[in-house]
């Protein structure tokens, strides 16, 4: 009984917080961008940003995960840090709390026609995982161009961009980033306008890390077959063409909990604690558990 | 399933505790600058190197070895990428 009160406390929380989610991942910028000069560039924060922005307090796990494959030694800490995190709450930080998302989620805001994606895009985080953040770095080193931090757009937009102003203001000489970063920035920036998240979506290594832990988190989310009126609202409010109803752990998912704006203890999101309440054998059905992803 | 996934969820943060404290508290790789005394050069712990790489401070030598790229205790400044 208390288990189930505790659940609908962490509904009826996320379910308050959910319109102001851009607000949370403003407020988290406080955070990740220390406006007073802390600096704990030995700690990895669990969100995808450049640790070379003069304002970043924590390293990039991402670029630690690189650099340490340049090094050809095993970041403990990090994987440590990633996989705890992975295992409390999945993708969450990626929809709650990344500066990067929190920078698409703006572009989205720009009233311009938007194009979705063919669902295997989604397949070339692993990519980028697999070579400009792992093989490439351990195999050449931290000098090749494919490199994940040379071709990473949150360097150019958090690091490159705010250190060619701070050039200009003090009056330094100005070190233009390369021809390639540059226009990484411009796709990248021309990207968010059209697409919702279209790194996260289709590049973000550090997403498709957390979204791996999606069904085995201690967070996640449950679908009630019992409640459910087979409307498709959950799946029209889902920006990422993700049914919820099928698949509420989904591979995709960046957690943003949208979906469960649908009807009150549809899709709700527990924690493991919380165990689902017991119902007749018959009503049980597949649909209500992890899916496979598309 | 739910038992499945509550003990599946378990053991990763079990995993995620112990590669923690592994990495806190192991001292992974010696790091050197040109000309140092190789003997003399204390173990690093993992924090401390995650912070020279973040600033492009350390490289691994065609030889293998992982040496500081700078002299002193200034770190270069400019981003590595």
């Amino acid at each position: 009984m208390a288990h189930m009160a505790a659940k609908t406390r962490l509904a009826g929380f996320f379910a308050r917080l959910q319109p102001y989610r851009l607000w949370v991942q403003t407020a988290f910028l406080v955070v990740w961008l220390a406006p007073f000069g802390l600096r704990y560039h030995g700690i990895c924060a669990p969100v995808f940003h450049c640790y070379a922005c003069p304002l970043a307090t924590f390293s990039c796990p991402i670029g630690v995960l690189a650099n340490f494959a340049a090094l050809h030694m095993i970041p403990f800490v990090a994987i440590g840090t990633l996989v705890l995190v992975g295992a409390l709450v999945g993708s969450l930080f990626c929809g709650w709390a990344c500066p990067f998302g929190w920078l698409q989620d703006l572009g989205a805001k720009v009233p311009t026609a938007k194009f979705e994606l063919p669902s295997w895009t989604g397949h070339f985080r692993f990519v980028v995982l697999g070579l400009a953040v792992l093989a490439i770095p351990y195999f050449f080193g931290e000098a090749h161009p494919l490199f994940i931090c040379r071709i990473c757009p949150a360097g150019g937009i958090e690091a490159a961009i705010p250190n060619v102003v701070k050039q200009a203001w003090t009056g330094q000489p100005i070190l233009w980033p390369s021809t390639l970063k540059l226009t990484i920035i411009g796709v990248f920036i021309g990207a968010i306008l059209f697409i919702r998240r279209p790194w996260c979506r289709v590049l973000c290594p550090l997403g498709v890390i957390f979204s791996a832990f999606n069904r085995a988190s201690a967070f996640l989310l449950r679908f009630d077959r019992e409640q459910c009126t087979d409307c498709k609202l959950c799946g029209k409010l889902c920006q990422y063409n993700i049914e919820p109803q099928e698949s509420p752990n989904d591979l995709r998912c960046i957690r943003c909990l949208e979906c469960t704006r649908c009807h009150p203890g549809v899709l709700t999101p527990p924690t493991n604690l919380h165990p689902r309440k017991k119902a007749p054998a018959d009503s049980e059905t597949p649909a209500a558990e992890p899916g496979p992803s598309k | 399933m739910e038992k499945y996934r509550t003990t599946l969820s378990l053991l990763l943060v079990g995993l995620a505790v112990a590669f923690l404290a592994y990495g806190l508290l192991s001292s992974p790789a010696p790091a050197a600058s040109d000309g140092q005394d190789p003997n003399d050069i204390a173990a690093k712990s993992e924090l401390w190197i995650t912070q020279q790489v973040v600033r492009g401070g350390l490289q691994r030598t065609e030889t293998g070895e992982i040496k500081k790229t700078y002299e002193g205790e200034q770190a270069p400044e400019a981003c590595p990428t």
